[in-house]
């Protein structure tokens, strides 16, 4: 009776485990379907989410994160990135303020600016995040949307998070308007920042997942300024929002032309109330890819990648904004053809095998040393890497790595294109600023 | 790992199977001391200084909209408060699971607690985020509630099949490794901001509690002291032996169960506020067990509470000072000060026993 009594019971639970079982296989396939890369790599059709499923992310990156800013301002890049372009949208009514016009941009897809009676803007991020820029003269109107943050400008004493966007206050002179940092003066390669920090005029205040409230609420920060790393960490915007500090998240790192993420001075113009700098320093911008943007095909192939310490090769999708700015130098990026939907990453791990079939032809390397870190010479690179020297670049010595700076230089991609010019043409090295042939 | 029978705890030096050890009222005036001085001093130590007699003042009127009050009212209290609260919790879940056991290092997150919310967090993150961009805090409190509570329902289902502690114990650790590889499978798919924010989430942190987080909070670990309380009597039978427990009218499926409903309640809050603090739930019932030798639930119930509320407190004090502005995990700093001292005592009992 009992060893009856026993199987039924053994053939219940069995029973009640499969559909457990089963709903644990659909959510784990629903998760990989949501998240999964589906870009192939060109000249063998592998998916590179086998590639992606050899790496578990990266130390260096994770460091770099750590101190050094943070992986989402590190270029980041896919059109899909930090949200989906924009759509057509209607500007919000601000009572009492008619509104006059939308600020039109060239490269930008993730923002738009529109203009209102009494100098009031509305920035709308993707069409979902959606700010009121009201000057410190005016009142705020009442009655307003409810998902309209206000922020009085010009913002001052702002809480600079977001890495990547303290270039576009230096280039604009907006610079005394940032009081607070949330990188240490050791983590900035954007001198002047560096310089602000080691005077006192700028202050650290903890990283963007643990700042220091306390220093904020006394220092009467009007502004912080996040990247999109602070959607991870939520309570800490919502207890900055508590404290009574709007916090405004930087998009720039979504968009996929080079320019566009030099476009974003346009925003930050209107939040430091540095609207003319800004419009004037992004026109010479413009006029710079003007004179040295439209460069002929090369007919050169260029990869742009690092490896992890576990052995995986990361690599810039196709439509990251490095791969355009390879693109626009008269090259071709290899991994052209290779996406990754829904990621704000334009990054991917491939297998080193994937990698070698692609990048060994190619005639270009560029190795991403402001990621990887800690790599100074062309041995250190062999060392990350050991395949590489067997690569056609290597033989032809057409290696290059990136300078540390490069993420922080937003300002500046006009230059970075005329670098990756340069390189393809085999022009004169000394000239580049943010590329260097390792020793 | 060994595993007395029956889930018996083997009583510390000096205690006399289920009898009274020291009498711990000289304990409970020193904790209850150190802890009023822990939360006096936290709420009075920040990077902005703030003098005393202002914070009293503050603290007595409610508040007065001043940048001094809002530092006080709404970044230090809560924080502080928080900390002793689920420093306790941490503390009792841990006795609970001990108990159960019958094994003094026994922790809240040896059953795979902590890896279902860690699992459910990086859903949250990884597949959420990515459709969604934006999420409240809120659903990540949820969803990291939902990881830990799924993962005690998973134990509380095994315990109904399994008689055995070190059975349980193995279907626990393998829940933990089940829950670890979806989380790892998810990782293979996420950003490294994904990666590098679900790292900073597990290792725990009180940063950006606010005052209605403690109060549910409370609510909750309240709830768990006060069930621990009702279960007292029958834990004192069942550390004399399962047989014991049963002759005395113990119902033990019912027992295990409750006490696993329990223990899994309070670290799942804990999890869902502050992510998964380490070492607490493991150290601070070993050690209040060594130094009150005694095994009498009544007594050890408040005072681990006690005591992990203020080791917690001292921890998340030097977590966010030490290196101000720079803030440490809170993990960091539990395992950093407390595991040399739990070494220590482990050396020191082993000279007394010699």
């Amino acid at each position: 009776m009992n060893d009856k009594k026993n199987r039924k019971e053994k053939t219940q639970c069995r029973k009640r485990l499969l559909p457990a079982l089963i709903l644990i296989i659909a959510v784990l396939f629903a998760a990989a379907c949501g998240r999964g890369t589906d870009g192939t790599v060109p000249g063998r059709g592998t998916a590179a989410g086998k590639g992606a499923a050899a790496g578990q992310g990266n130390t260096a990156d994770r460091d770099n994160a750590a101190g050094k800013g943070d992986p989402s301002d590190i270029g980041a890049g896919s059109p899909a990135g930090a949200g989906m372009p924009r759509e057509e949208e209607t500007p919000p009514e601000i009572p009492g303020h008619a509104f006059l016009s939308a600020a039109e941009t060239v490269y930008a897809e993730h923002f738009h600016v529109y203009c209102y009676e009494d100098g009031l803007r509305v920035i709308s991020v993707n069409g979902e995040q959606r700010y009121l820029c009201v000057p410190r003269e005016t009142g705020v109107p009442e009655d307003l949307p409810e998902d309209l943050k206000v922020i009085r400008t010009p913002a001052r004493r702002v809480y600079m998070a977001a890495s990547a966007v303290m270039s576009l206050y230096d280039a604009m002179g907006a610079l005394d308007t940032v009081r607070l940092s949330g990188t240490e003066e050791s983590g900035w390669y954007c001198e002047a920042a560096k310089e602000a920090m080691e005077d006192g005029r700028i202050l650290y205040a903890g990283r963007y997942s643990a700042p220091d409230f306390e220093l904020l609420k006394q220092e009467e920060c009007g502004l912080a300024l996040e990247s999109t790393m602070i959607y991870h960490t939520p309570k800490i915007a919502e207890m900055i929002e508590d404290l009574g500090i709007p916090v405004f998240v930087d998009g720039s790192s979504a968009e996929s032309h080079p320019l566009g993420r030099t476009e974003w001075i346009l925003v930050y113009g209107v939040l430091a109330g540095r609207e003319k700098e800004a419009a004037r320093f992004f026109e010479e911008q413009r006029a710079l890819l003007g004179t040295y943007g439209s460069f002929p095909d090369t007919g050169k192939t260029a990869a742009f990648f690092h490896v992890t310490s576990g052995g995986t090769a990361v690599v810039r999708t196709g439509n990251d904004y490095i791969s355009n700015m390879i693109r626009l130098a008269g090259g071709t990026y290899v991994f052209g053809d290779l996406s990754k939907e829904n990621s704000r990453s334009g990054s991917v791990n491939i297998t080193m095998e994937e990698f070698m079939n692609t990048a060994a032809d190619a005639d270009y390397l560029i190795y991403d040393a402001a990621i990887a870190g800690g790599l100074s010479g062309l041995e250190d690179i062999y060392a990350a890497c050991p395949v590489l020297p067997s690569f056609r670049a290597a033989k032809e010595g057409h290696i290059y790595m990136t300078d540390r700076q490069l993420y922080q230089s937003a300002d500046i991609t006009a230059r970075m294109i005329l670098d990756l010019h340069e390189m393809m043409t085999d022009g004169d090295t000394d000239k580049m600023m943010f590329i260097r042939k390792p020793e | 790992m060994t595993l007395p029978e029956h889930g018996q705890l083997k009583a510390p030096a000096g205690a006399e199977g289920n009898g009274r050890g020291r009498t711990p009222v000289p304990f409970f005036a020193c904790v209850s001391l150190t802890l009023a001085f822990m939360m006096a001093f936290s709420v009075g130590s920040g990077s902005v200084r703030i003098l005393p007699g202002e914070i009293l003042r503050i603290l007595l009127s409610g508040g007065d909209g001043s940048a001094a009050s809002d530092i006080v009212l709404l970044i230090r209290a809560p924080r502080v408060l928080s900390a002793a609260v689920f420093g306790g919790a941490l503390a009792l879940s841990g006795y609970l699971l001990q108990i159960f056991f019958g094994n003094p290092i026994a922790g809240p997150f040896v059953l795979g607690i902590s890896s279902g919310a860690k699992t459910a967090v990086a859903l949250v993150m990884i597949v959420l985020l990515g459709s969604y961009r934006q999420v409240p805090s809120a659903v990540l409190v949820l969803a990291a509630f939902a990881g830990s509570a799924a993962a005690t329902g998973f134990i509380i289902l095994v315990s109904r099949r399994v008689r055995h502690m070190a059975s349980l114990l193995v279907a626990g650790i393998m829940s933990g490794y089940l829950c670890s590889a979806v989380t790892e499978f998810l990782i293979t798919f996420a950003d490294d901001a994904d990666i590098v924010n679900l790292h900073a989430w597990s290792e725990g942190s009180f940063a950006g509690m606010t005052m209605d987080g403690v109060k549910t909070g409370a609510l909750i670990c309240g709830a768990g002291f006060l069930l621990s309380v009702l279960l007292a009597k029958p834990i004192g039978a069942y550390q004399m032996g399962e047989r014991y427990a049963r002759s005395v009218g113990v119902n033990i499926r019912f027992f295990r169960a409750a006490l696993i409903l329990v223990s899994g309640m309070l670290s799942a809050c804990v999890t869902a506020f502050a992510g998964p603090v380490s070492f607490i739930g493991i150290a601070v019932p070993f050690l209040t067990r060594r130094i009150l030798k005694t095994q009498e639930p009544l007594v050890l119930i408040p005072a681990v509470v006690l005591a992990g509320a203020a080791a917690c407190v001292a921890c998340d004090l030097i977590a966010r000072t030490a290196f101000a502005p720079l803030e440490l995990y809170i993990g960091t700093v539990t395992s950093l000060f407390g595991a040399p001292v739990v070494i220590f005592m482990l050396v020191t009992r082993r000279r007394e026993a010699g």
